[in-house]
C-alpha cells in the first residue's frame, strides 16, 4: 500500500482537508459526473480536472448513467441524488448489483441530514455536498475520511 | 257523508250496542213463540244484532280516526251506515213474524240486505265502486229488490201469507203476475248474485300483499256468505220440505254472521295501524335527524328498505340523507311517495310498492312526518354545505402544502443549482489564482470572499427551502424529519417516533406542529428538556410535544398556534393545548389520515 502525505494547505487555498492518508483511490484518476445541470457537471469537470482528475464521461440521467459506468468502469462516480428518471440511491442500487467496481460518490444541493439514514445504508462510498466538491474532499472522502 | 261531524260519544255507542243486544234477545224469543224452531230464531237475532253493532264500531271508528284521515273517515261512516241499515232491515224482517202488520213490507224490503252486503263487500277496502261493471250490477240488484219485488207483493195472491194480517199494503191479488214476477226475481237473483260474488272474487283476485293479508276475513266472509245465499235460492226451487228449507236458512244466515264479525277484526286492525301512527309521531319525537326521521317511518310503515330523498331548492334535484345527488325514479317493485309542503315538493319516500296497498296509511303516516322531514331536510342541506365547507378548506390546506413543496423544488432545482455551479467556479478561480505566482494578494482574497459570500448565499436558500418544506419529510419521512429539528433545538429533545409513512399533507401537518412547538419552547418556556412522541394506528397520526418549562401558554390567540390549530383542524384534525402554569406545555395534535 502506498502511502502520500500531503501537506496541510498544498492542495488549495481555504481548504478544510487536513492530513490525508491517500489510498490508491485517493489518487485522482477516472471519473464519471452523473448530474441533470449541464452547467453544474460543467463546473465539477474544470474544478477536479485543475486537481488531476479525468473526467472521462458525463450523464444527465440515471438511466445513462448506469449504461456509462457499466462501459467505462471509472475509478469514481460522482452521483447526484436527485435525478429526472430514478434517484441517486436507485442508480448506486442498480450498480452495486451490477458489480461495478466504480467508487460511488453521493452529491446534492441538500445536505446530508436531508437523507439521514439513506446515505449510510446505500452502496455508496460517502456524501459530498455540492459546494464542497474539490479535488482534495474527493481524496479525503476517498480515504475514508468524512467530512 | 263529508265534512267535519260531532262525534259519536263512547256511552251511546256502548248504549246503542247493548240495546241491540237486549232487542235481539227479546226477538229471538218472540221469534221462536210464533212458532219458529230455536235454531232459526237465535242465529237470525244475532246476525242482525251483529251488524247493528258493527255499525255502530265503525261509525266509532271513523270518529276517532276523523282526525288523521278524512277520506278514511268518510269511508268508515258508509261502512257503518250500510252496516246499520243490513241490521235494520234484517230485525225489519224478524220483527214480521210476530207483529203481522209489517208482513208485506218484509216481503217487499226483507232482501235489501242482499244489494246492501253486495255494496258493503264491494265498497269497504278501496274509496269506492271502482268499476261501471260494479255499479251496474250493483243498481240491478237494487231495482230487483225495491222496483219489481215491490211489484211482486202488490199482486200477492190471497191468503199467500201464513197469517191473516191485516195491513196497509197495496194489494191487488193476480197470482198469475205475482207467481212470473218470483220465478224472474229468483232467476235474476241466481245471475245478480253470481255477477257479484264474480266481482268480489276479482276484487280479492288484483289485491295483492299487504291489503290481501289485512282484509282475507272479510274477502273469505263475504265468498261464503254470498255462495250461501245463492245455494239457498236454488234450494227454493228444489222442492224441499219447509222443514229442510228452515233448516238451510238457518245454517245460510249462521255463515252470514261471518261478514260483520270480519268486519269488527278489520276495524280493530285499523285501530292498530292507528296506533302504528301514533307511534311514529312519537318514535320522530324521540329520534330527530335525516337518519332517526328515516327509521321511524320504516318502522311505521314495516319496510325496513325505506330510504327517504329531500327535495334540495338549489340544485332542484333530490338528494339522499347524506347531502349526495339521489333520483326520484324507483326502480322494479320499489314506489316513491311524494310528499309536500305547501304545494311544493318537500321529499320523497323509497319504498316497497306492495305498500301502495295501504295507501291511506301511507299518506296518513306521511302526513305525521312532514315536519320532522322538513327538519330533516334543512338537517340534510346544513350536512351537505358543511361537507362541502370542510372538503373545500381541507382541499385548500393540501394545495397550500403542495405549493410550498413546490416552490422548494423550484428554489431547488434553479436558484440553488446555479449557485452551485457558481461556487465551484469561483473555488476553482481561487485555487488557480492561489497557485499561480505573482498574483496580487488583494486579488486572491476578494475571490475567498466570493466564495465564502456564495457559500453563506447557498446555506440561506437551503434554510428557505428548509422552511418551506423539509426536502428530508418527503426524502426520509417524519422521524427523520423530527430528528433534524431536534438536533438543531438548543435543549435536549428526546423523540420517540416509528420510522413510519404517512399521507404527505399529514407528515407535513405534523412536522410544522412540532417545528412550531419546539420554537415555541425555545422562545418562551424556560424548559430544561422537550420529549416529541407519535403514533400513528394506521387510520390516525397523534403527535405530542411535552416540555418541562413554566406552562401558562394561551390555548388559543395570537401566537403561531392558532394557525397551526386551524392547518390541523383542516385536515378534519383537533390540536389541543394544556398549560397549567408551573406545570409544563403539552401540545397534541390527533391527525386523520386521509
Amino acid at each position: 500500500m502506498v502511502v502520500r502525505v500531503f501537506p496541510l494547505g498544498q492542495s488549495g487555498a481555504g481548504e478544510q482537508t487536513g492530513t490525508v492518508i491517500a489510498t490508491p483511490q485517493a489518487r485522482p484518476g477516472t471519473l464519471v459526473v452523473v448530474d441533470d445541470h449541464a452547467r453544474f457537471r460543467e463546473a465539477v469537470r474544470g474544478r477536479l480536472a485543475a486537481a488531476g482528475w479525468r473526467v472521462v464521461g458525463e450523464a444527465a440521467t440515471g438511466a445513462a448513467a448506469i449504461d456509462l459506468v457499466a462501459r467505462l468502469t471509472p475509478d469514481v462516480v460522482l452521483l447526484d441524488v436527485v435525478l429526472p428518471d430514478m434517484d441517486g440511491f436507485a442508480v448506486a442500487d442498480r450498480l452495486a448489483a451490477a458489480g461495478n467496481s466504480s467508487a460511488v460518490v453521493l452529491t446534492s444541493g441538500h445536505d446530508r441530514g436531508d437523507f439521514a439514514g439513506r446515505v449510510r445504508a446505500a452502496p455508496v462510498r460517502g456524501f459530498l455536498p455540492k459546494e464542497m466538491i474539490s479535488g482534495p474532499a474527493l481524496a479525503a472522502l476517498l480515504a475514508g475520511d468524512q467530512p | 257523508m263529508s265534512g267535519p261531524r260531532p262525534g259519536l260519544p263512547r256511552w251511546a255507542a256502548v248504549t246503542a250496542i247493548a240495546g241491540a243486544g237486549v232487542f235481539a234477545a227479546v226477538d229471538a224469543v218472540l221469534v221462536h213463540r210464533a212458532g219458529y224452531p230455536w235454531y232459526q230464531s237465535i242465529p237470525d237475532a244475532l246476525v242482525g244484532w251483529a251488524y247493528i253493532s258493527g255499525g255502530v264500531i265503525a261509525f266509532r271508528a271513523a270518529y276517532i280516526t276523523g282526525g288523521v284521515v278524512a277520506f278514511r273517515a268518510r269511508r268508515l261512516d258508509r261502512t257503518g251506515t250500510l252496516m246499520t241499515a243490513i241490521g235494520v232491515t234484517l230485525n225489519l224482517d224478524n220483527v214480521a213474524f210476530y207483529v203481522h202488520a209489517l208482513v208485506p213490507y218484509a216481503a217487499w224490503l226483507g232482501n235489501l240486505v242482499d244489494p246492501l252486503l253486495a255494496q258493503l263487500l264491494l265498497s269497504y277496502p278501496s274509496r269506492a265502486l271502482r268499476s261501471r261493471l260494479e255499479r251496474a250490477v250493483l243498481a240491478a240488484a237494487y231495482v230487483q229488490v225495491l222496483v219489481v219485488n215491490g211489484v211482486r207483493v202488490v199482486f200477492v195472491p190471497p191468503n199467500y201469507y201464513p197469517c191473516p194480517c191485516v195491513h196497509s199494503f197495496p194489494t191487488v191479488h193476480n197470482p198469475a203476475v205475482f207467481h212470473a214476477l218470483e220465478t224472474e226475481i229468483g232467476i235474476a237473483y241466481v245471475i245478480i248474485g253470481t255477477a257479484v260474488l264474480a266481482l268480489v272474487f276479482r276484487r280479492w283476485h288484483r289485491s295483492s300483499g299487504r291489503a290481501r293479508r289485512a282484509l282475507n276475513p272479510l274477502w273469505f266472509a263475504g265468498l261464503a256468505t254470498i255462495t250461501a245465499l245463492i245455494l239457498e235460492e236454488v234450494l227454493g226451487f228444489a222442492g224441499l220440505t219447509p222443514a229442510q228449507l228452515n233448516a238451510a236458512y238457518a245454517l245460510v244466515t249462521v255463515i252470514g254472521l261471518s261478514v260483520p264479525v270480519a268486519l269488527m277484526i278489520g276495524l280493530v286492525r285499523l285501530r292498530q295501524s292507528r296506533s302504528a301512527v301514533a307511534d311514529l309521531v312519537v318514535a320522530l319525537d324521540r329520534a330527530p335527524g335525516p337518519a332517526g326521521v328515516q327509521q321511524a317511518l320504516a318502522a311505521a310503515l314495516g319496510d325496513p328498505s325505506l330510504t327517504v330523498c329531500y327535495w334540495d331548492p338549489e340544485t332542484q334535484a333530490y338528494v339522499g340523507a347524506d347531502g349526495r345527488p339521489a333520483g326520484p325514479d324507483p326502480p322494479p317493485r320499489r314506489a316513491a311517495t311524494e310528499v309536500t309542503a305547501d304545494g311544493a315538493p318537500l321529499a320523497v319516500l323509497m319504498h316497497d310498492s306492495e305498500l301502495l296497498d295501504q295507501r291511506p296509511l301511507l299518506d296518513a303516516v306521511a302526513a305525521a312526518a312532514r315536519l320532522a322531514l322538513e327538519n330533516a331536510r334543512l338537517q340534510a342541506a346544513l350536512a351537505a354545505q358543511l361537507e362541502e365547507v370542510r372538503a373545500s378548506r381541507a382541499r385548500i390546506v393540501q394545495a397550500g402544502l403542495e405549493e410550498r413543496r413546490r416552490v422548494e423544488r423550484d428554489l431547488h432545482d434553479g436558484a440553488q443549482q446555479r449557485l452551485l455551479a457558481l461556487s465551484l467556479t469561483i473555488a476553482m478561480i481561487s485555487d488557480k489564482l492561489a497557485a499561480g505566482p505573482g498574483t496580487d494578494p488583494d486579488l486572491t482574497q476578494l475571490a475567498g470572499t466570493a466564495c465564502g459570500e456564495i457559500s453563506a448565499a447557498i446555506g440561506e436558500l437551503r434554510e428557505l427551502g428548509r422552511g418551506l418544506h423539509p426536502a428530508v419529510l418527503t426524502n426520509e419521512g417524519l422521524a427523520a424529519a423530527v430528528e433534524t429539528l431536534a438536533a438543531l433545538a438548543p435543549l435536549p429533545v428526546t423523540t420517540r417516533i416509528l420510522p413510519a409513512r404517512y399521507p404527505p399533507a399529514v407528515e407535513a401537518t405534523a412536522y410544522f406542529v412540532i417545528s412550531e412547538a419546539l420554537a415555541n419552547v425555545a422562545r418562551h418556556a424556560q424548559a430544561s428538556k422537550a420529549e416529541i412522541t407519535a403514533c400513528g394506528d394506521g387510520g390516525r397520526l397523534a403527535v405530542e410535544i411535552r416540555d418541562d418549562g413554566i406552562g401558562g401558554a394561551p390555548a388559543r390567540g395570537g401566537s403561531g398556534l392558532t394557525g397551526l390549530a386551524d392547518r390541523v383542524a383542516a385536515l378534519g384534525g383537533r390540536l389541543t393545548i394544556t398549560s397549567p402554569p408551573g406545570g409544563g406545555t403539552t401540545i397534541r395534535a390527533d391527525l386523520p389520515c386521509i
